[in-house]
Formats: C-alpha cells, sequence, structure tokens
C-alpha cells in the first residue's frame, strides 16, 4: 500500500465476484478480476472515482483474468472478456493491468449513442480545447503537461460528444504515457502519481499517469467544446498555429471520429454543430513548454472573446 | 424444454412477449440485455419492445444498451444494402441469376428476420458452372481474395458450398459467394439446380431462394458453427415459419421439399426447437409428418434436446451449468461430423490440431 490510500479490502474481495462497479464516461461498467497485482494496480490508479461493489444494470462487463486453471497456478497468461468476447489477445500476467484501459477505451468507444473522437479534451476556466490527432503526434503527452499544471483532464484519447446537447462528457481516466514522455513528464511533473511502467508491450514502454483529483471530482460536469487543435510535436520545431477553415475542420474530425459510421447522420449532425461553435487551429510544437504556452495563449484569447466562433487570423 | 430462469430462456420469453419485460426484476432484467447482446439479438429485442411502448420503463442503463444496439443494426442495414448494391452492379452483365441468402435476402426482401439483424457479411449464390466467371469478375471490380494458404483453399473450393471468402479492397465486409446451401463433401445431395430455377425474383435483377428452401437453409446453420449464433438462428426460422406457413400448402411442400434436398432431419429439428423454444406456431399435421418422416430415434433425440437445453439455453456466460461445456463441445463435434463424412473428418482434424500446435509454438516464441 503506497500513498496513504487504504482501499477498503472488502471492495478488493468484490473483484472476483460480483464485480466493482465503475462510472465512467457517463457508462457504468461491471469490473471483474481474480488478478491480484490487477485489482492493486486499478485501485491506485482510480482513487476518486465511483467505485462500487455489486452487479446490476451495468452498459457493460468486463473481466479481466488468467486464461485457464493451469495460466492461473503459473502467474502466466491473462485475457480480457467484454460481454464474454476476447477483443484482444491475451497478455503475460504483470501486463494485465493494460488490459483493463484497452477495455474501457472499448466500451467508450462502442456506446454508439454517443459520438467519439480519437482526440484529447482538456478545459480551464469553461473553455474546452478538443485536440484530435493520430496516435503519435504527443496528444497524450501534451493533455498530462497541461493537467499536472491546472487544467482539468476530460480525457487524453476520447472526446466523448452527447448528440442531444453537443457537450462533452468528461472521462478522467489515467493518461497513458509511452516511451521517451514516460520520462519527460515525470520531469515535467514530479509529484505526480504513475503507475508501473509496462515494458516490452507491442507499443513500448507504456506507464499510466493518474488524472489529477479535481478533475475525477468533476467527472460528471458536462462543457461545450470551445476550442479544436490538432497538435503535432516535432523535435525543435518552431511553434506554429495555424487557423483551420470549416470544411478542413470538418473533415479532420470526421477523420478522428471512431464512430462515423455508425452514428450516420446523427454523427454528420453533432460534428457539423461542433465545427460551427469552435475556432480550429492546427499547433506544432518542438518542446513541451512551448505546446503548453501556445494552448495558454490561445486559452487567454478565447476568454477575451477573440477566438469565439470565428478563426483568427493572427498567428502564435 | 424450457430452463427456467437461465437468462437465454427469459430472453426467448422477453421476445415471445415483450410487454413481460416490464415484469422482470433490474437483475432478471441486466441478465436479458447482457444475453441479448451476447446472442446478437440486442437491437431485435430493442424493435420489438418499442412496438408495444415498453422501452420507456426500463432502467436508463438498459435502455441506452437497447439505443446503442439499434444504432448499430441501422448503420449494418445500411452498409449491407450499399454492398448488395455493388455485388449487383458487378455481376450486372454477366447475365447469371445472383441470389441473396441470409441477412442481404432478409434485408432486400423486406422480411421479418431483418429487423434489428446484424450481418458481418454478405452471402450470395450463383450455379455452380458460372463461379469462375463470377469471381473473376469479382477481382476485376475490386474484391480480392482473403489470404489464406493451400490446403484452407482446398478445404473451399473441393470441399464446401462456396469459394473461399472475397473482401473488397475499400470496404471491410466480406463477401461469401456459394454454389450450394450445405457441402457437397457431406453426402448430402442438395438439389442446387431447384434452389436455383424455383427462386424468388426481388428488386433490382435480383433473387431471393423460394420461401421452403429459405427456411430449409435458415435450417441448416441451426447448431452449427459458433453457438453464439444459435438462437438467432432459431429466430430466423421462427420468423421464416410464422411468415411462410399462412399460404396454403406451404407445410406440405416444406417436408417435400426437405427429402428432396436430403434435409429432412434438420427441418425436424428447426421445427422441434422453434416450437420448443420460442412456441412457434407449427400445424400438428405438419410436426407429425417431419416426426414420422425425419425424427432420430429416440435415444438420439434425448440426447440432442439434452445437448440444446444444457448448451444453448441453460448455460450463458458467468452461469456456469453442469455438462455446458461438453455440451458446447459436442455440438460442435456433432456440426462437422454431419459437414464431412469420417474420414476426411479424421484427416481434417489431424491438420487442423497440427497447426494449432505449429501456432502456439510459433505465438509461445515470438
Amino acid at each position: 500500500m503506497r500513498s496513504g490510500v487504504t482501499p477498503d479490502s472488502a471492495l478488493r474481495m468484490q473483484f472476483r465476484t460480483p464485480g466493482v462497479r465503475l462510472l465512467v464516461a457517463g457508462l457504468c461498467v461491471n469490473i471483474r478480476s481474480d488478478v491480484s497485482a490487477v485489482i492493486e494496480q486499478f485501485l491506485q490508479m482510480y482513487v476518486g472515482h465511483k467505485l462500487e461493489a455489486g452487479a446490476g444494470s451495468d452498459d457493460f462487463r468486463i473481466d479481466i483474468s488468467y486464461t485457464d486453471p493451469l495460466q492461473r497456478l503459473l502467474r502466466r497468461r491473462t485475457r480480457l472478456l467484454i460481454e464474454d468476447d476476447a477483443p484482444f489477445h491475451p497478455l503475460p500476467h504483470r501486463l494485465a493491468y493494460i488490459l483493463i484501459e484497452a477495455g474501457l477505451n472499448w466500451c467508450i468507444s462502442a456506446t454508439a449513442s454517443n459520438v467519439v473522437l480519437h482526440a484529447g479534451v482538456v478545459e480551464r476556466g469553461g473553455v474546452a480545447v478538443v485536440l484530435p490527432a493520430p496516435s503519435g503526434s504527443g496528444k497524450s503527452t501534451l493533455c498530462a503537461a497541461l493537467v499536472t499544471r491546472g487544467w482539468r483532464l476530460l480525457s487524453d484519447e476520447l472526446a466523448v460528444l452527447r448528440p442531444a446537447d453537443g457537450r462533452l462528457q468528461p472521462v478522467a481516466r489515467p493518461i497513458s504515457l509511452k516511451n521517451e514522455s514516460i520520462a519527460l513528464i515525470r520531469r515535467w511533473a514530479p509529484s505526480a502519481h504513475f503507475s508501473p511502467v509496462f515494458t516490452g508491450t507491442i507499443r513500448g514502454d507504456i506507464a499510466f499517469l493518474r488524472p489529477p483529483a479535481e478533475s475525477v471530482a468533476r467527472a460528471a460536469e458536462t462543457v461545450a467544446p470551445a476550442l479544436i487543435v490538432s497538435p503535432a510535436y516535432q523535435a525543435a520545431a518552431p511553434v506554429t498555429l495555424q487557423p483551420l477553415g470549416k470544411s478542413e475542420t470538418f473533415r479532420l474530425l470526421a477523420r478522428s471520429c471512431m464512430d462515423y459510421h455508425t452514428t450516420q447522420r446523427c454523427g454528420f449532425d453533432t460534428l457539423a454543430r461542433m465545427v460551427d461553435s469552435c475556432a480550429a487551429y492546427r499547433l506544432s510544437y518542438g518542446t513541451l513548454a512551448e505546446g503548453v504556452e501556445a494552448m495558454e495563449t490561445l486559452l487567454a484569447r478565447a476568454q477575451t472573446g477573440h477566438a469565439n466562433g470565428r478563426p483568427a487570423t493572427a498567428t502564435a | 424444454m424450457t430452463v427456467n430462469g437461465a437468462p437465454a430462456a427469459v430472453l426467448l420469453n422477453s421476445l415471445r412477449d415483450p410487454a413481460s419485460v416490464t415484469c422482470l426484476g433490474a437483475e432478471a432484467l441486466d441478465d436479458v440485455v447482457h444475453a441479448a447482446g451476447q446472442h446478437s439479438l440486442l437491437a431485435r429485442l430493442e424493435h420489438d419492445l418499442a412496438g408495444p411502448g415498453v422501452l420507456p420503463d426500463l432502467p436508463e442503463a438498459a435502455r441506452r444498451q437497447l439505443a446503442c444496439a439499434r444504432i448499430r443494426a441501422q448503420a449494418n442495414a445500411v452498409t449491407l444494402r450499399f454492398e448488395i448494391d455493388r455485388v449487383r452492379r458487378a455481376l450486372a452483365g454477366l447475365g447469371t441469376r445472383v441470389l441473396l441468402l441470409k441477412g442481404g435476402a432478409y434485408l432486400w426482401a423486406g422480411l421479418p428476420p431483418a429487423r434489428g439483424r446484424f450481418s458481418v457479411d454478405l452471402d450470395i449464390m450463383v450455379p455452380r458452372a458460372d463461379i469462375g466467371r463470377v469471381e473473376r469478375t469479382l477481382i476485376e471490380q475490386g474484391w480480392r481474395a482473403v489470404e489464406m494458404n493451400s490446403y484452407d483453399q482446398h478445404y473451399y473450393r473441393d470441399w464446401m458450398h462456396e469459394i473461399p471468402p472475397l473482401v473488397h479492397g475499400e470496404r471491410g465486409i466480406a463477401l461469401d459467394v456459394h454454389h450450394s446451401i450445405f457441402p457437397p463433401v457431406s453426402g448430402i445431395a442438395i438439389d442446387s439446380e431447384a434452389l436455383l430455377a424455383d427462386a424468388t425474383p426481388v428488386d433490382d435483377g435480383l433473387w431471393v431462394l423460394s420461401p421452403a428452401d429459405m427456411v430449409l437453409h435458415a435450417a441448416t446453420h441451426l447448431f452449427q458453427e459458433n453457438p453464439a449464433g444459435h438462437l438467432r438462428d432459431l429466430i430466423d426460422l421462427h420468423d421464416l415459419l410464422t411468415l411462410f406457413g399462412q399460404t396454403p400448402g406451404f407445410w406440405e411442400h416444406l417436408t417435400a421439399r426437405a427429402r428432396r434436398h436430403g434435409l429432412g432431419r434438420p427441418l425436424y429439428y428447426s421445427l422441434r426447437y422453434a416450437t420448443g423454444l420460442i412456441g412457434t406456431a407449427v400445424p400438428a399435421a405438419a410436426m407429425q409428418r417431419a416426426a414420422a418422416a425425419f425424427a432420430p430415434n429416440a435415444v438420439q433425440l434425448r440426447v440432442m434436446d439434452w445437448l440444446v437445453r444444457t448448451a444453448i439455453v441453460a448455460a450463458s456466460p458467468g452461469r456456469a451449468v453442469r455438462g455446458g461445456a461438453l455440451a458446447r463441445s459436442l455440438l460442435f463435434v456433432r456440426s462437422h461430423w454431419i459437414k464431412m463424412p469420417p474420414a476426411t473428418l479424421l484427416g481434417h482434424s489431424v491438420v487442423k490440431f497440427a497447426r494449432s500446435l505449429w501456432a502456439r509454438r510459433a505465438a509461445g516464441k515470438a
């Protein structure tokens, strides 16, 4: 047990059966596991989340367990089941925690009543910024840098839009950092709480950063999107901030949308509404500090109303 | 035949009588929704609950899951419709009769099983003599063969009733091109010419199987392949029998047609389990005729009843039932036993087993 967190041992037992319910992104997910290390890591990363024992009225049921009794005995292979289906390959026991995060991503992006973008979302002073970008553009790293400097985390990779009102539903889950980003964020925010580093995954090293307590506490607070910033980290590149036109922004969002084909007309309308109500930029930066500074500039501009509704012509 | 309280049994009951879900406790309702998801029947359940206006009374999570299933099924129908149209255009110039099978047929012909149905692939059937031309034409028009080793090629081309699946380069949905409705290697002599000759024309120059053949095709799928699809297959049969059963002379014709294709046993099981599990209205005379002509002996029948009850209705994830795993394995073995003669099946099993060992070793090294 670390950092003064003493999760209830009764709750720990409930993971085996009937499972523990996590409220996340407006969904209720029943999580079961018989892998003790996974349960410990989960409780460490989900401090402050509403967890309750029991099943019933769940959107999804996920189960992380050893593939068979022999593997349990050897403490080797674990697998994730979502509703009795195995969407991912089994992983060695030491990487099993990754399966929970992958499983929760799967559940959130499979909820077709929302429109889900592959994008980070952060908010400050009521201004929500959606950060759509392909994997490897440094979106999670930038989110981690921002939320350890006072921004609120909604998500580092899933922007959940509610079609009914076009607002963003917070996810407030651990941020997944890969390879060099892990050390970078450790230096950037020495007091932040990290999971162990999971080495040798297909994406190299992965570590999870615990979301700020305030972001978790405000996880039910939806917010309207105000800015769209597509970030691209490029070592030693100069900072550029390029305004994007409406049609280009729409293409960017449609490409990032994970259920664009499933949500059909509703997806189109939701994205169109978002494009109409947000100013959009492409941001390139060469260091984390520059990226954060550019974001703060945009925030200040949005708060004084310059960026509201129309792309500004100025560059940073 | 009923297994009280098992989620799958409650699910079947809810499909039979949608208003009954309002009487379920929160936990039972939750089990039904999850069971429906596992059996690919969630969108179907949503559709049938929406009719009598039961949905607003359900808890929020259940409503959300049902709504999501509806959205996914609607998108799937759009995708499938589009794919059917592409295939139609690609093959229009060949002058060959193109039949839609299963989900594609239900959708294009507007038949009741199409509601809330989710298809992962599109199945079509063409005359065996034209299959080479059809395959070449599709490949010229952007479809490509799914990568496959020579043994699997041989499995499809020499033993099965379809060629290896094709996938369009720009779209995800697989296209299975059939020349029959059951593997020739099984020894069951399907009259494919009659299937094609008696087909029913539908929109845009496409065809579907005649009502009796459509039922028999659905019957060949019962308890085959993946157990997660068994209940859905039974629901398809229920819908088709309920619709076509109203036509005078249908039941006599169905029995005669089953005899002609050598599909008497699958038909008998279909009628037995559709009536027993879902309560499909099959006239007593039709049931007796099928039983007299096609039923197995009493011992075999009891075994089959036990398998169906244990593997499909009683068993469900997170709810272990004594014998559940055994029953599922036996049904799986049975499905192969019917598809292949013993010597072929033995050879095929040896190859598959050796290859699974090899794959496991390769995975272990990686």
